[in-house]
Formats: structure tokens, sequence, C-alpha cells
């Protein structure tokens, strides 16, 4: 019996939304783990630029913020949408992921090359990015 | 000098119990979702590990025997057995994640990916088992861990908002957002993670490898009321540092790495150095608990020779189960499963089992045969039947809310 729960509970099952509100909150859901890591990512990409951060550590908070907000994305992308306005929702957060997609990983790219200009640069992307994902949530709630 | 390194044991236990692997990101998970209103269940953890962990120091020091030892005898073989599969499955997830922990806090300093740190690390922990003294084990890592403390400096350094911080705790609330259940689900993994089972056992066998006897009651004592609290604040400085910086902007902190992102706002670099090395500081400790544990409770079990105050020939099955949970633990922790989340569960999990590890120490705490005049007082009783009440209620709402909640997502 533990051994099932611990063993299941490691995979984050992903549901199906039968109902337009049921697709809205997930979406909202996955807006806010995404806007998490953008905003994790904004945070280190500042620290960075003080040179308040070892270079290795700061590659390594990018990737993760990357990854999970990869794997948030890959998730919802995974959910069926039940009807039309909620292909619309997936329409408008997908643009939205997408593009923390890219901010990320450009980001962790120049992180991991070491290139502090080229970090700096994402810190503009990234806030909006975040800021659009903020209003996406407030929107959603 | 020597007084203060008495309470090291006490020290490394805390360490294991309070800021290991999954405590570091639960607790900044909390801070960072319910800022200081899950205080309480750290509080409530810390009275609690205190009340029996005193009781089991107090038995291994007059008994001579440690907790699993007193859990079969009292419980009889059948129970025991029950009780023994639960504990060492618990050990042996936490023991994964503890190694993971190690291998995470090398990959924050290399930037090398923590699978490829993971079998040097479960080596490491192996070679230190297998020679360090116990008591030089204990020393080292337990002092090592103390360099957690730069969470609370970090805290202060931030100059936070003290005033709503306290509200915050005195007046827990939900917060907009999120679910009842969501709360207590983690309330129990806070309360569940600071009185684990494992940190009983390695703590009384601990007293017996140190041969504590009545003399040393007071070291007992200064064990467990400055060990356990100090774990308690570096828990609750971690969640305020979190309720801090991440709470306001909408980070949920997921992974090591970004639990360590608020030191380096408030102190940079030789913060971020000394938090990576107080990780792998406490995660290694907790590697060491949970491999000995491993050890201690099967052969505590089945009567075999145990410690490490035998030479090796001498305790060799104890070694072997050090030996084969460590190895497996690295196998498990290869296929890449998600160390924090495998701790996460872990320690709800061990509230499930926590009231079959806490009976027998009260049973035999009272027992005037094992006892003499040592045995519990009126305040001890009172508040460790108190406990054992909120034991099995925690054990009978855990699984449940982890399903209705899907494990706090």
């Amino acid at each position: 019996m533990a051994v099932s729960v611990a063993l299941a509970g490691c995979v984050q099952p992903v549901g199906p939304a039968r109902t337009a509100d049921d697709y809205e909150r997930k979406a909202k859901d996955t807006a806010e783990t995404v806007l998490s890591s953008v905003r994790t990512a904004e945070l280190a990409v500042d620290v960075a630029g003080r040179d308040r951060a070892f270079p290795p550590y700061v590659s390594v908070v990018l990737s993760d913020a990357e990854d999970e907000a990869g794997a948030a994305a890959s998730t919802f992308a995974s959910v069926q949408p039940p009807g039309e306005s909620s292909d619309r929702l997936r329409d408008e957060l997908g643009d939205l992921l997408d593009a923390a997609d890219d901010a990320l990983s450009a980001a962790r790219i120049a992180a991991r090359r070491d290139d502090g200009d080229a970090l700096a640069a994402q810190a503009g992307p990234l806030n909006r990015i975040g800021d659009q994902l903020d209003t996406f949530v407030a929107a959603h709630e | 000098m020597k007084r203060f390194l008495g309470i090291t044991l006490g020290v490394l236990t805390a360490m294991g119990g309070f800021v290991d692997i999954g405590d570091i990101v639960a607790n900044a998970q909390t801070g960072a979702r319910f800022r200081m209103a899950l205080a309480w269940a750290v509080v409530l953890g810390v009275v609690g590990i205190c009340v029996f962990a005193e009781m089991a120091g107090r038995v291994a020091a007059v008994s001579q025997r440690p907790v699993f030892d007193l859990v079969r005898e009292r419980l009889g073989a059948g129970v025991g057995l029950a009780n023994l599969l639960a504990s060492f499955f618990i050990t042996f997830l936490t023991l994964t994640a503890e190694i993971a922990g190690v291998a995470l806090a090398l990959q924050l300093a290399t930037d090398v990916h923590y699978l490829l740190w993971l079998p040097l690390c479960g080596l490491l922990v192996w070679l230190v088992i297998w020679r360090v003294r116990f008591e030089s084990m204990e020393r080292i890592f337990g002092l090592l861990g103390l360099v957690l403390i730069v969470l609370a400096v970090a805290l202060w350094r931030l100059e936070p908002d003290w005033g709503g911080l306290v509200d915050s705790a005195r007046h827990p609330a939900v917060p907009l957002g999120e679910g009842r259940p969501t709360y207590f689900y983690y309330a129990i993994a806070l309360f569940g993670a600071a009185m684990t089972p494992y940190e009983v056992f390695f703590f009384s066998s601990g007293a017996v490898e140190e041969r504590w006897s009545r003399r040393d009651l007071i070291l007992n004592k200064a064990n467990v009321f400055i060990g356990f609290p100090l774990g308690g604040m570096l828990s609750l400085a971690l969640m305020g540092l979190t309720a801090t910086v991440f709470a306001p902007v909408g980070i949920g902190p997921d992974h090591l790495s970004t639990v360590a992102l608020p030191v380096s706002v408030a102190l940079g670099k030789v913060g971020l150095a000394l938090v990576i090395v107080g990780f792998f500081a406490a995660t290694f400790g907790a590697a060491l608990e949970t491999g000995l544990s491993a050890g201690y409770t099967v052969s505590q079990y089945f009567g075999w020779p145990w410690g490490k105050r035998f030479a090796p020939r001498e305790a060799s099955r104890f070694h072997v189960v050090v030996l084969v949970s460590i190895l497996v633990a690295v196998l498990f922790g290869l296929t890449a499963v998600d160390p924090i989340k495998v701790t996460e569960y872990s320690i709800v999990l061990s509230a499930a089992a926590l009231p079959l590890t806490y009976v027998p120490i009260l049973l035999v705490a009272n027992d005037p045969d094992y006892m003499g005049d040592l045995v519990n007082r009126r305040l001890s009783n009172v508040l460790g039947t108190v406990y054992l009440v909120l034991l099995v209620l925690v054990a009978l709402v855990t699984i449940p809310l982890m399903v209705v909640t899907k494990a706090g997502a």
C-alpha cells in the first residue's frame, strides 16, 4: 500500500478536463507554475548581474526553472480542451508558455556560456513575460 | 568545550529531522505559499520530538537498550515486524533522498548533474559509516550543519516586516486561493518531518553507542532541549526567508537550487557558499543517520550485534544491512526518481506510522522494572499521552489528505 502510494505520488497525474471551467483551472495552475519559474529566473539573473552568486549556481537555478516550466507546459499541452472557448484559452496561454520557454532557454544558455551581457539582456523579456502571466492568472482567478 | 561537543548527537539528529533535503524544500514551500501560517506545526513538532527523544535517551541511558529493541519486546514479534517493515521502508526512502540531496548540493557548486555525483556520494556515505568513529562522525557533521545558521542571518539581513511575519504566525489563516485540506496536508508534512521515527532510532542508538549511563542524563536533556529547538529555529528561519522573498512574487520553490536564492539575495557569494556547505553537511549528516538507522532497526529487531562500537567483523550483519541499503538507495536514485518528491512522500508516510514508534517508548519510560526511580514524571506522561492521541489522529488522516490534495499540489 505504502509503496504504491509513494510511487504513484512521484508521478504528477494528468487529469482530463471535462468542462471549460475545469480546463480554465488547469490553465491557471499551469500559468502559476510557469510564472514561478520565470520569477525565479528573473531573481537569478538579478543576483548574477550584481555579482552576488557563482556562475555554476546561477546556471543550475536557470536550468531547474526551465525544466519546471517545460514540464508544466508539456502537462498542460496533453490536456484535451473540451470546447471552442477552451481552444482560445489554449492558444492564449500557449503563446505565453512559448515566450516563457524561449526566455528561460536564452537565459540558461547565456549562463552556461558565462556571458554576463547576454544574461543581463534577458532580464527585460523575463520581466515582461512574468507580468503577462501575472495578468493571465489574475484574469482567471 | 567538551560539554559543548557533548551535544553534537542532538544537533546532528535534529539537523536530520529538521533541515534534511525534504524539510529544506517543505519549509521553503510552506513559507512561500502560507507565509508563517504553518509555524505552529513546526513548534508542535519540536515540542513532540523533545518529549519523546528525552524519554528515548533516558531509557537508553538507564537500560542500555535503544528504541527498536523495545518496540519488538513491547509490541511482540508480529507487530514489531510490521513496524520494522514500515519504518525500514520510510528510512530507505529518506536515505535515497538524502544521498541524492548530497549530490544536489554538489551540483549547486559545480553545475555537474547530480546523477553523476550520486554513486560517489553513496560511496562517501558508506566509507564514513565504515571508517569514522561514531563520536567523530557526529561532531564533524553536527557542527558543520550549524553553518545553516546562515539562514537566520540572511533573514535578519533582509530586514523583513517582522511584525507581519509574527502576526502571520500568531494568527494562522489559510491564504486566499489555498484549500483547507492542502493547508493541513502541509501541516502534517511539517509535523511528520519533525517527528520522523528514524530520529529516535538514531538518537537512542547513538546514546548506546556513546555508552551513556545514568550520569549522562543531563547530557541527554542538553542534547534534546538545545539540539531539536535549534533545528526548529532553522526551519522557521527558512520559512521566514521564503515568506519574505518568494511569497510576494509568486515563486514556489520546488528545487534545492531555488531555496538558496534568498540567501544569495541577502548575503551575496559568501552567504551562498555557506548555505551550499550547510546543505551538503545537513544532507550528508541525514544520510549517515538514515543509513545507520537502517542497520540499527533490522539488527535490533533480529537481536544481532549492532553498531560502530563493535569491530565490523563482530557486527558483520549490521554492516551488510547498511551497505546493501546504501547500494540499493543509490541504484534507486539513479533511476532519476525526483529526490525531493521521494522525501516529501517519506515524511508524510512516516506520519502514518508514528504511533507504532512512540507507544513503546511511553510504555517503557513508565516501567519501573527498566527505569527504577527514573520513570516518567507527571508532565512527561501528560504531554506524551496528548501527543499520542494527536499522532493517532494524524496517522488516520494522512493518507486520505494525501489523496484528496494530490499530495499538496
